[in-house]
């Protein structure tokens, strides 16, 4: 590291020698990042609770508007159970991307790609491949985009090959309703929580396979050296409250829009794959009952009982298994689809939490919870690992070539992630078993 | 005019808001699959807003 300017030691310095330090620096970046992800549980709780009652207060108030019927049940179980499930993590995200707009403004972000450009280069990375990466943590698309500026083809093949790892904002809600529901928030040494920490660590483990599966590449199909990167690190400043507020506004407002477009849409085909054919129940069979076999029977229950032998063996059942599969389109709609199945499912009108319905879900056969802290952490490192985003596969087929050469990139990237997905929740699930976690 | 009972009514505007929104998702994979086979001709000087994608 070079320093320009006037010699002697400024606060910048000073601050440097401790946050660049070669055991010290990476330790703080990480402890930061706990308090960080902690944060995204403690301070967006209450904000989430709010929402969430106003979504709830609004869909009950449209429901006893409306006659009971087809229409009712989709603007209630399609519409507001749907979209209603993935708008509630908008204080999440908006905690997140305040706290990284902070570190940016802050000048210490830079810090923070000088520390991991040392762990970069130790894998035969570029060191631009840093900037892909980083943007990968918001979205993989502008990411990926952004490999542009590596001018070596290997390297930037090999930086678009690992990006879609990096956990991308559209993760989180996934996330936070699995840790908020199934992970106990428990203090660990005084300042940290188990929620926290789940959180942490499953960026960590996505940015962690990213640099291994990295290695791999370059020592195998994309051989080459790696090149150092030249970067000026900033002077430390205070954050400038208007730009924070623009970055926080801009990854709402993203977040938003594609709850209001997309997953919107797609929450309404959910709702008619969950909702027809209409299945005619025995006039003896409870309200409850009822429901469930209508769902069972419906187009999307067909499907995901189909598909329940492959899922089987994470530990899920076909609700699971059908929930991702939808979210190939976009990883929300995970969120989306379960919350539409709950709402479809569910024989009164009141309007449980999707969080206290999964807690509730049992087995129909063994009586057992389907949802345990095991299953959570399959799921989750399964969404760590898989690449279940319609945009990010075509922008890797545009930016790899394009046309035939583009599709076959892409579609090995989306092969090797599947089974890289598949296999880790099929080892957390079956190790985990085996210790006797599975309750 | 034959007056329509509350219930057909009900599944015509169900039936048109679920082809509303089938049509939708098929427009934004359309877009979608139509912007992978372009070639990277160009830079990111648009923008490069994911949300638009689906």
């Amino acid at each position: 590291m070079h320093r320009l300017g006037r010699s002697g030691a400024s606060l910048t310095d000073r601050i440097d020698s401790v946050v660049l330090h070669r055991v010290a620096g990476p330790l703080i970046f990480v402890v930061l990042m706990a308090l960080v992800f902690q944060s995204v549980f403690t301070w967006a709780e209450p904000l989430m609770t709010l929402v969430e009652e106003a979504i709830t207060g609004l869909a009950d108030t449209v429901g006893s508007l409306l006659p009971p019927g087809d229409l009712r049940s989709l603007v209630v179980d399609g519409v507001f159970a749907g979209v209603g499930s993935v708008l509630v993590f908008l204080p999440q995200i908006a905690i997140l991307f305040l706290f990284i707009g902070f570190l940016e403004d802050t000048g210490y972000m830079a810090r923070a790609a000088f520390i991991m450009d040392r762990f970069m280069r130790g894998v035969g990375l570029h060191g631009r491949s840093f900037i892909p990466m980083l943007s990968g943590y918001a979205c993989a698309v502008p990411g990926i985009m952004a490999a542009r500026t590596i001018e070596n083809p290997k390297d930037r093949l090999a930086t678009i090959m690992v990006v879609p790892l990096m956990s991308c904002s559209a993760r989180i809600p996934i996330y936070t309703l699995l840790i908020g529901t199934f992970i106990p928030p428990i203090a660990i040494a005084g300042i940290f929580n188990l929620q926290g920490l789940t959180l942490l660590v499953m960026y960590l483990l996505g940015t962690v396979t990213a640099l291994a599966v990295a290695a791999i590449f370059k020592t195998t199909l994309l051989r080459g050296p790696s090149r150092p990167m030249i970067m000026e690190l900033p002077p430390y400043r205070l954050p400038n409250l208007r730009s924070l507020a623009l970055s926080v506004s801009h990854r709402a407002g993203m977040f938003l829009r594609k709850a209001g477009t997309i997953i919107l849409a797609l929450s309404i085909l959910l709702w008619a794959l969950a909702s027809y054919p209409k299945h005619t129940p025995a006039s003896s069979v409870p309200a409850e009952i009822a429901q469930e076999e209508q769902l069972a029977n419906s187009f999307l229950g067909r499907a995901g009982q189909a598909i329940e032998p492959l899922v089987q063996p994470l530990g899920y059942d076909w609700k699971i298994g059908v929930s991702i599969l939808s979210s190939f389109a976009a990883r929300e709609v995970f969120v989306a689809t379960m919350g539409t199945i709950y709402g479809v499912g569910e024989a009164d009108e009141t309007s449980a939490t999707l969080q206290d319905q999964l807690r509730a879900e049992r087995n129909p056969e063994t009586g057992a919870p389907v949802y345990t802290p095991l299953v959570a952490v399959g799921l989750m490192v399964f969404y760590v690992y898989a690449m279940m985003c319609m945009s990010t596969n075509a922008i890797v087929v545009r930016e790899t070539g394009g046309g035939w050469r583009g599709a076959k990139w892409a579609g090995f990237q989306f092969a090797w992630m599947l089974a890289l997905a598949y296999g880790a929740a099929f080892l957390v699930y079956r190790v985990g078993l085996a210790l006797g976690l599975g309750v | 005019m034959r007056a329509v009972d509350s219930g057909t009514l009900q599944t015509l505007i169900v039936a048109l808001i679920v082809t509303a929104a089938a049509l939708f998702v098929a427009a934004r994979w359309y877009r979608t699959l139509a912007s992978a086979k372009r070639k990277n001709d160009k830079g990111c000087a648009g923008g490069c807003d994911c949300s638009t994608d689906g």
